[in-house]
Parts: C-alpha cells; structure tokens; sequence
C-alpha cells in the first residue's frame, strides 16, 4: 500500500475539493472520497482527467495521477442539475481574448482605455523592432514608412478623439496642468491640431526641424534655420505648434521661449513606453514612443537583459526555449525580435 | 524541442489545468493527445463533456496542432467530421499559444459561435434566422451524445 496523495477536484461553478487517497485504489473508491466532500453521489460522477473520463474498474495509478493533480468534477445525467446550474460565466472563457493577445502584444494602454485599442500592435508598425539593441537608429527611410502609414494617423486621430486620454496627458505634463483643463481639451481635439498630429507631411518636417536642432538642446531652434522644409510645412508664421499651443495667450511666451512642444508629444508617447530619456529632444525618441504605445518598451541602454527583454525572453521560455544565455544572445543579435531570436536559436 | 514544449505543457496542464478542459497522451505517443471540453454552463452545450482528438506536427509550436472534436456537437463552426472552423488553429496560430489557452478558445466558440464565418452554412443559417430553434437543436444532441 503505498501512501496517499493529494488530488484537487474542479468542480462546475468554481468550486473545489480536496481528497487524498492511495494511488493503488480504485476510482470507485475515489468516488466514494469525492462524494463525502462534494455533493455528487459517487454514482452520477463523472471524473475527467488528462482529457479522458476515469472508470470506476481502474486504479487510481493506472492513470498516472500524481500527487497533487486536479481532476474534473461533472454531473451526469441522472444529476442534471448541478451541472447545468447557471452559473456565472466562467472567469476563464471571458479572459481568453486578453489571453490570446497576450502572444501577440498587448499593451498597458488597452487597460486604460477601451477594447477599440486592442490590437494596435498589429496595426502599428512595431519601431522596436526596427531599433537596434544596442540603441542604434532605424534608417530614416524606416521612420519615413512609419509616418506615413495610414494607420499611425488614425490612431493618432483616435486618441486625441479620446478624452480619458488626453486628461492623462494633461497630468502628466507640467506645462499643460498649469493651463486651463478645458481649454487644453479642446485644443488638442481642434481639428488643427489633429490634422497636424495625423499628417504625415507635418511630422517629417518636425522631424527635420528636431534634427537640425540636435543634441540635447532643449528650446525650439528657429523656423528655417534648420532646414528648408520648415518653412513648407504649414501656414502658421513659426513653428505650428507654438500656433496652438500659444492658443493660451498667457502663456504665449513661456511656450515659445523655454517649453519645448516636443515635450508634449513625448509626453503622449510616454504613456505606452516607459520614458526614461528625459530631456534630449530626439526625434527618434519621439517616434519610438510613439512605436511604445504599440506593447513593447522602447529599449533602453544599459538595463540587464532580462529586464530589457523580460517581454520577450517570457514569450521564448513559453516556446520551449529554456536557455536564458543563448535566449538573451539570440535577443540580441535580433535586436529584440522574438522571430529573429528563434530563427537563430533554431540554427545552432 | 517539441517534445519539451509538449512536456512541459502536460505537466501544467496536470497541476494546473483550466477549469472547464483537461488533456493528455493517448498512450505513450506524446504528439497524440486526447482532451475534454465540459459545455460552458451558459450555453445549450451545459451539462455535456465533449471529447477531442489532438494531433501534434513534429514541427511544434511552429506549426497549429490539429484538432478535431472526437464527440458529435452542433456548432455553426464544428462540422460532422468534428473539424473546427477558428482561425488560431490555422493562419493565426502562434507559437506562444498552448493546448489550454487553444481549448479555452473553443470553449469560448461553444458560448459565442461565429456564424458569419461558418463551417456548416445550415446551423449558422438557423443560427441566425432562429436562435431559439438552434439552442434547442444545440441542447438535444448535447443530450444525445454528451451526457
């Protein structure tokens, strides 16, 4: 006789029961067990285990039942009640798209506001991908196609459309929480504002202008002086963000002296990622953050792998791949592409 | 390397298994599995424990697992061969789903089936014409044959 184990019973309506018994008894007695704890006589039982219903003829090791297991608990039909008791849907089957898109990316941001977000990362160009683990820069050529994707304006177009999140960009930025709530919100949903946000054309030339800003510099350089281009990108006299931003006429003056309105963009982009380059106005920042808000955390230098690819190496150790040296080389030759990092695993 | 993946899968799906499925080895083939799908309680399946067949590709995760319902249901998206119609099972398979999060999907197929991309055109037509009279339909054969 060898010594009891433990077997957890699933029950229909959530509930759970616990019975040990020794592996070499029969599944009747089991039966017996699980009909002391629950309320199922032994014979309107019907034990699942390992996708196939337990006979009361087999031993309990016949199955290959180990020590603490779960098994299934269903009425049968002389029983019908119990089992077809309505109960609450099951938390399970309503966590399955969230469970599903949890391999596909999901994203804080779907959290935060509706299932209307959910699937940005398939929409969305992914920019961490393109961006090299060591921090180095997509070809502007990439960051051209990401842009004028028409997707990016569309969400774009979507999340100015939402106020949940225009309020948290208000919170989360100095200059905006200092201004009028109202009057923000409706500048942001100004059709000109949006227009400029979704356009491909106007976020090149802001792109040049940032450029040609370089650096760390922190003020707006002057429109034109850094390239041609500036002067083509809009009716408004400067830079059209001061346009709008100057729409408070207090603080006409701050905005165009010291704020940088790049702030505000990062600031949106900074509620997907995670914002850790504070100051340098980069215009590949800007667009990573943008890319952030699609799931994957812009990279960031100098975090250990397994933070940098915690996401990652997650989705690696789900495929099998248990070696978390070569897993964390793989990520990053393929500078954090799960695709890349197997294709590479699976050649050598 | 699958096999890995697959042992790994079956020790979880032993400890931990989803309320509503359970799976495992026919025998001692691991690439063929056996697994069990009780109706969701809010559907005309309640009350019935539907059987599947589940085949693995030696190429595992990489490739879906085949699997075809082994009891006789009626579904808009399972025809009479047991075949099911859903799209993760075929080009959006991903290598980080598993059998448990796969069942749930059918599970969640069970309570919400998709009419408008039907593998039997005649339940899903009924399906949609006369909800009453495919629930009722739905609720006998979950009688006839899995109870």
């Amino acid at each position: 006789m060898s010594d009891p184990i433990t077997i957890n019973i699933k029950s229909s309506g959530d509930k759970k029961y616990e019975v040990s018994i020794s592996p070499s008894e029969l599944i009747s007695a089991l039966k017996q067990e699980v009909a002391k704890v629950s309320d199922v006589p032994a014979e309107t039982q019907r034990l699942i285990y390992s996708g196939r219903v337990l006979k009361d003829e087999q031993t309990v090791e016949s199955y290959n039942i180990q020590n603490g297991h779960t098994l299934h608990l269903v009425g049968s039909r002389k029983t019908a009640a119990p089992a077809a008791a309505p109960a609450a849907a099951t938390p399970e089957s309503n966590n399955i798209p969230s469970g599903i898109a949890a391999g596909q990316g999901l994203s804080p941001l779907n959290d935060l506001t509706s299932a209307r977000y959910a699937g940005y990362g398939a929409q969305m160009p992914d920019v961490s991908l393109l961006l090299d683990a060591s921090g180095g820069l997509p070809s502007e050529d990439q960051l051209e196609q990401l842009i004028s994707d028409p997707a990016f304006g569309s969400s774009m177009q979507m999340m100015l459309n939402n106020p949940q999140m225009l309020d948290m960009m208000i919170q989360q930025n100095p200059m905006m929480r200092g201004m009028d709530r109202e009057q923000v919100r409706s500048m942001m949903s100004s059709p000109f504002v949006q227009s400029m946000l979704s356009n491909p054309q106007m976020m090149r030339s802001m792109m040049s202008m940032q450029r040609g800003a370089g650096g760390p510099a922190s003020s707006f350089p002057m429109p034109g002086s850094a390239t041609g281009t500036t002067s083509t990108a809009g009716e408004a006299p400067a830079n059209p963000f001061s346009a709008f931003l100057g729409a408070n006429s207090d603080a006409a003056t701050g905005v165009g002296a010291g704020a940088n309105p790049f702030d505000l963009l990062r600031q949106m982009g900074g509620m997907g990622g995670n914002s850790t380059n504070a100051g340098a106005a980069n215009p590949y920042d800007l667009l990573q953050q943008f890319g952030g808000m699609g799931g994957a955390p812009a990279p960031v230098d100098d975090t250990p792998p397994e933070v940098r690819y915690e996401a990652q190496l997650r989705q690696l150790n789900d495929m099998g791949f248990f070696e978390f040296d070569s897993n964390v080389q793989a990520l990053r030759r393929s500078g954090g592409s799960v695709q890349g990092a197997i294709e590479h695993l699976l050649n050598n | 390397m699958s096999l890995k993946r697959i042992n790994k899968e079956l020790s979880d799906l032993g400890r931990d298994p989803p309320s509503s499925c359970s799976a495992g080895p026919v025998g001692d083939d691991l690439y063929h599995w056996q697994a069990s799908i009780m109706g969701p309680p809010d559907s005309p399946y309640a009350g019935g424990v539907f059987f599947l067949s589940i085949h693995f590709p030696t190429d595992y995760p990489f490739k879906p697992p085949k699997i075809a319902f082994t009891t006789k249901i009626y579904h808009p998206n399972i025809n009479s061969n047991g075949n099911i119609c859903l799209d993760i099972l075929k080009d959006q398979w991903s290598p980080a789903l598993t059998i448990s999060k796969v069942l749930l999907s059918i599970c969640s197929l069970l309570t919400d089936a998709n009419p408008d991309d039907p593998l039997v055109p005649e339940i899903a037509h009924i399906y949609k014409q006369d909800r009453s009279k495919y629930e009722a339909t739905a609720k006998e054969w979950t009688k006839k044959y899995a109870v």
